[in-house]
């Protein structure tokens, strides 16, 4: 099937009408920032953009959610109230391909499993993802070492192309087309095809040259007693910024707290670089410094979560190398972690 | 990136070689143009890593708390410098065991603002270096003093006042120079009007406390906020347990933030913490004539009494 | 206070998070200086009451409302009907609320959670139960339910060696006294020091297993306590015999979600909360020491 297309021009328009049928969050300027955040006028939608600092993940896993409400009778909290599922249609527009798949390994963590998450799942199922790909792919993007690439339709409904004066826009999944179908816009014609072609394979022309991770897990099997974490480790700052604005990063923590005449239990976003994110009541602290710590985040990424679920922690999207208040960079990181194993191969 | 001068580099590889420091914490070239990253020197033979230019712009004095009763080197700014006294005074690092190369610093880029000024986002900028007073970023050339931070333009403490030795040209004050306009800025303003610009400012903070864990004051063993017994308050970024983690860490750096800006420059989100604790250093100077960060042997005002201290707000 | 036995059941679905109404029934002090209590606690709700179904070794989320929560493994048997019971040492924010709580009080449940000691594995075998100090929970669970569950000629001789640092330490007082009375347990208590009175084992756990010294011959051995405790223990088992697939404990680490999403109680790629809390030292071997 040919892939559909509107004018950017238009892109209020188009906004509006998946606004008349979902919940919609895309790029949009907030507190002098662009985020994804629910569109409220379909004319603040920002396309023409290469990435968000926050990811566009708070839309599925809010950065704090309510849980439980706790009514109060009494003296004592003794009423657990639940809180509805989020289950109203949604849609994510403008997400970069890089952000899309990073839904496949929430899926596989929350989504799957022994236990489901329902908050996660209830959102996911309906929650609609219209990628687009990316036309500038920055220095510090690296999706292509993860055999991905910046016109990747993977975890994406719709994908959505950059064909110069429009968007064209192609189903990926059956929930996509049948949006499309919906939609009833304007079949592709040849010249914008031509046009798009250009731009994706100008894109690629964009990406640096990078080693692929593929094989990772195997070289940091036997690298946990390493030195090498003591060594990569020593200017962090131990702050959250790179496990925040990560696009996968999932870990959280469950708080109860107290309103007045209520209570609730929210969770919110934690950080393996925090140092009381292990810490035991006892004060026993199973990772006790931040060598521990970053191990446990390469690992986890790299090295545990393709063991354990087929996925890597890490979309390449270059979040954290942008964002690290001392530049702490993760490839850096990775090549060195090659060059470790390598070493002691060799001896 | 420009490699550090010979003779510094010279200085820092005797006093490895001679133990008189185990390890030099200065910069080295990052991954991204116009940004440098710490780095942490033991062996004598790697001091050729070691860089200075106006991307140097972590204050690395955050660092000394952890190598306390260990022999240190460290790079430091004028701004960072203060920093350095700061925590001598405050016991978290001593004199004897540092040896310091100071440098007078013009001020370092800001690579939002270049990006700005070719249009483009930070991430978008492919090569860019420091000539002197330029910056030559994707062909183009740009004066370094429109490209510093906010902070660095406001500066008036380009040169270190603590040192074993000294890197660059003493750079002449401006006394015509207003450190706190930006401050005057917010007084001018109603209460009302303060609260919902503090209340836009920290809205878009997500807890990740770079901003704390870059501040070298920040040191606490226990922040407030990793504190469960009481909890003062909730990991959330409800508005309210977000002003209230900005407002504590805020007032507990009255008197002490010596105005180096590390927590504006690390803050990923762009929050402009450092109005809010420069309004608590102009009063700090204000009220008891402080300048934190000055003189290592200076009691820090809200830890001593003077009879005429400031007494207005209890008899008023 | 008086309870309010609001039931949740029936609308919580697939929720693994939300948790059931739990009566306080009695609250007992395991230990004279009263850190350490006994809740046996009963459903809210019949629904819950009768879907509950768990084996020794597992654990639950216990939660004070408005305080938080946190993990706890199951100190009373399956069969021991009508109340679980819980041990809880006081020590952080929802251990020191659950502790000036009274009965009638409600509270909340997550579980069963987590894996259970190898039942399987223990038929046809003498077992080897090594406790020291508060790390007797669950094994007190696993006793009981190897003594009471109707199965007890399915396995061979138990053991137990189960010490403290004082006898005012030692949990279950009653329960000990009544299975030393038993002929087919062997109950070894012991103290670290001499104390007025004490009749039993004086020295600590690594030394009496060695004195006792069980058979490694067909058996499965259980050791849960404090790290140190373990760490000593362990070369005394090898030289008694016991290989490592023999020999089992369980860990503790920070918890939240209990479920394996929140990605804090890992030791290396397994969770606690789910891979666990029971590993067997074979398994243990292949894993880092991130606990």
């Amino acid at each position: 099937m040919e892939p559909f297309l509107f004018a950017k021009d238009q892109l209020s328009e188009f906004v509006a009408e998946l606004m008349s049928r979902v919940r919609l969050y895309a790029p949009v300027p907030r507190d002098q920032e662009l985020r994804f955040d629910e569109v409220k006028t379909p004319d603040e939608v920002v396309l023409d953009y290469r990435n968000t600092t926050k990811p566009p993940k708070m839309v599925l896993f809010p950065q704090t959610e309510r849980m439980i409400a706790f009514a109060q009778e009494r003296e004592h909290f003794n009423k657990v109230l639940q809180v509805p599922f989020d289950e109203q249609p949604k849609a994510i527009l403008g997400l970069r391909p890089c952000d899309a798949r990073s839904f496949l390994l929430f899926d596989k963590v929350f989504g799957a499993g022994k236990y489901i998450d329902p908050y996660y799942q209830a959102r996911r199922k309906s929650t609609l993802i219209l990628a687009l790909a990316c036309t500038h792919p920055r220095p510090t993007c690296f999706c292509h070492a993860f055999g991905s690439g910046p016109y990747d339709s993977e975890g994406a409904d719709i994908l959505m192309r950059d064909a110069g004066d429009a968007y064209l826009l192609e189903a990926v999944s059956e929930k996509g087309a049948a949006l499309l179908e919906e939609l009833g816009l304007a079949q592709a014609d040849q010249a914008h095809l031509q046009k798009a072609a250009e731009l994706e394979e100008a894109a690629y022309q964009k990406l640096v040259e990078i080693e692929p991770v593929e094989g990772i897990e195997r070289d940091l099997e036997d690298l946990f007693e390493s030195e090498l974490w003591a060594e990569i480790s020593e200017k962090c700052l131990a702050c959250g910024t790179c496990t925040y604005n990560c696009p996968t990063c999932h870990c959280f923590t469950i708080e109860d707290r107290v309103l007045s005449g209520g209570g609730e239990r929210v969770r919110s976003w934690d950080s393996c670089m925090y140092p009381y994110f292990t810490l035991h009541a006892s004060g026993h602290n199973p990772r006790p410094d931040q060598a521990s710590r970053w191990r446990q985040r390469v690992m986890h990424k790299f090295e545990y979560l393709p063991h354990n679920v087929g996925l890597y922690g890490c979309v390449g999207c270059g979040r954290c190398v942008v964002n690290c208040p001392v530049l702490l960079d993760i490839r850096q990181v990775l090549r060195r972690v090659r060059q470790e194993r390598a070493s002691k191969v060799e001896s | 990136m420009s490699t550090l001068e010979q003779g510094i580099q010279k200085q820092i590889a005797d006093w490895l070689r001679s133990g008189e420091i185990e390890l030099f914490i200065g910069y080295e070239a990052g991954t991204v143009p116009l940004q440098a990253t710490p780095a942490f020197i033991r062996r004598p033979e790697d001091v050729g890593r070691l860089i200075w230019d106006a991307t140097c712009e972590n204050n690395l004095a955050v660092f000394l708390p952890r190598y306390k009763g260990k022999k240190v080197g460290i790079m430091v700014k004028g701004c960072d410098a203060r920093a350095v006294v700061g925590l001598i005074q405050e016991r978290q690092a001593v004199r004897e065991d540092l040896r310091i190369v100071g440098v007078s610093c013009p001020g370092v880029v800001d690579p939002k603002k270049v990006a700005e000024r070719l249009g483009v986002a930070v991430e978008d900028i492919e090569e860019a270096k420091v000539e002197g007073s330029q910056v030559l970023v994707d062909g183009q050339s740009l004066p370094l003093e429109e490209v510093i931070y906010d902070l660095c333009q406001a500066c008036d403490r380009h040169n270190p006042i603590i040192f074993d030795v000294h890197l660059g040209e003493e750079i002449p004050e401006d006394p015509e120079r207003d450190p706190f306009a930006h401050v005057r800025e917010i007084e001018a303003l109603s209460p009302e009007e303060r609260w919902e610009r503090f209340r836009q400012e920290v809205e878009r903070c997500n807890l990740c406390y770079a901003c704390r864990n870059a501040c070298p004051l920040c040191y606490c063993n226990i922040c407030f906020v990793d504190r469960t017994m009481p909890r003062w308050v909730y990991q959330t970024t409800r508005p309210e347990d977000v002003q209230f983690f900005q407002i504590m860490r805020t007032f507990h750096l009255a008197g002490r933030c010596v105005g180096c800006g590390a927590c504006t420059r690390a803050c990923p989100q762009g929050v402009n913490l450092r109005l809010f604790l420069d309004k608590l250093r102009k009063d700090t100077l204000e009220l008891f004539g402080y300048d934190a960060g000055v003189d290592p042997e200076a009691k820090p005002p809200l830890t001593t009494y003077r009879e005429d201290d400031y007494n207005d707000f209890i008899m008023g | 206070m008086s309870a309010v036995h609001e039931c949740t059941c029936g609308h919580r679905g697939e929720n693994p998070y939300l948790p059931m109404s739990m009566v306080i029934q009695r609250i007992v002090d395991e230990t004279d200086d009263r850190t350490i209590k006994s809740f046996d606690l009963a459903f809210a709700c019949e629904e819950d009451a009768e879907r509950f179904c768990f084996s020794p070794g597992q654990f639950c989320e216990l939660s004070v409302f408005g305080k938080g929560e946190a993990p706890f493994g199951i100190a009373s048997s399956p069969t021991e009907k009508g109340f679980l019971r819980f041990t809880i040492k006081k020590a952080g924010v929802v251990t020191s609320a659950l502790h000036s709580l009274v009965p009638g009080d409600v509270i909340g449940l997550r579980g069963p959670l987590g894996n259970c000691f190898p039942l399987e594995r223990m038929k046809g075998k003498d077992v080897v139960v090594i406790g020291g100090g508060f790390a007797f929970t669950t094994l007190r669970s696993l006793i009981v339910y190897l003594l009471e569950g109707g199965e007890r000629d399915q396995y061979g001789k138990i053991t137990v060696v189960y010490g403290a640092r004082n006898p005012g330490l030692l949990m279950y007082k009653e329960d000990l006294a009544a299975w030393e009375e038993r002929d087919d347990i062997e109950v070894w208590q012991t103290i670290d020091r001499e104390a007025p009175g004490w009749t039993r084992k004086v020295g600590f756990v690594p030394a009496v297993v060695e004195e006792v010294a069980p058979s490694a011959e067909n058996a499965i051995a259980v050791i849960c306590g404090p790290p140190i405790m373990i760490r000593f223990t362990l070369p005394v088992m090898t030289k008694l015999g016991f290989q490592k697939e023999q020999i089992y404990t369980s860990l503790e680490n920070r918890m939240k979600c209990g479920i394996g999403k929140c990605g804090r109680c890992n030791v290396g790629p397994k969770y606690v909360c789910v891979d666990g809390p029971v590993f067997s030292m074979a398994e243990l071997e292949e894993l880092p020491p991130e606990y």
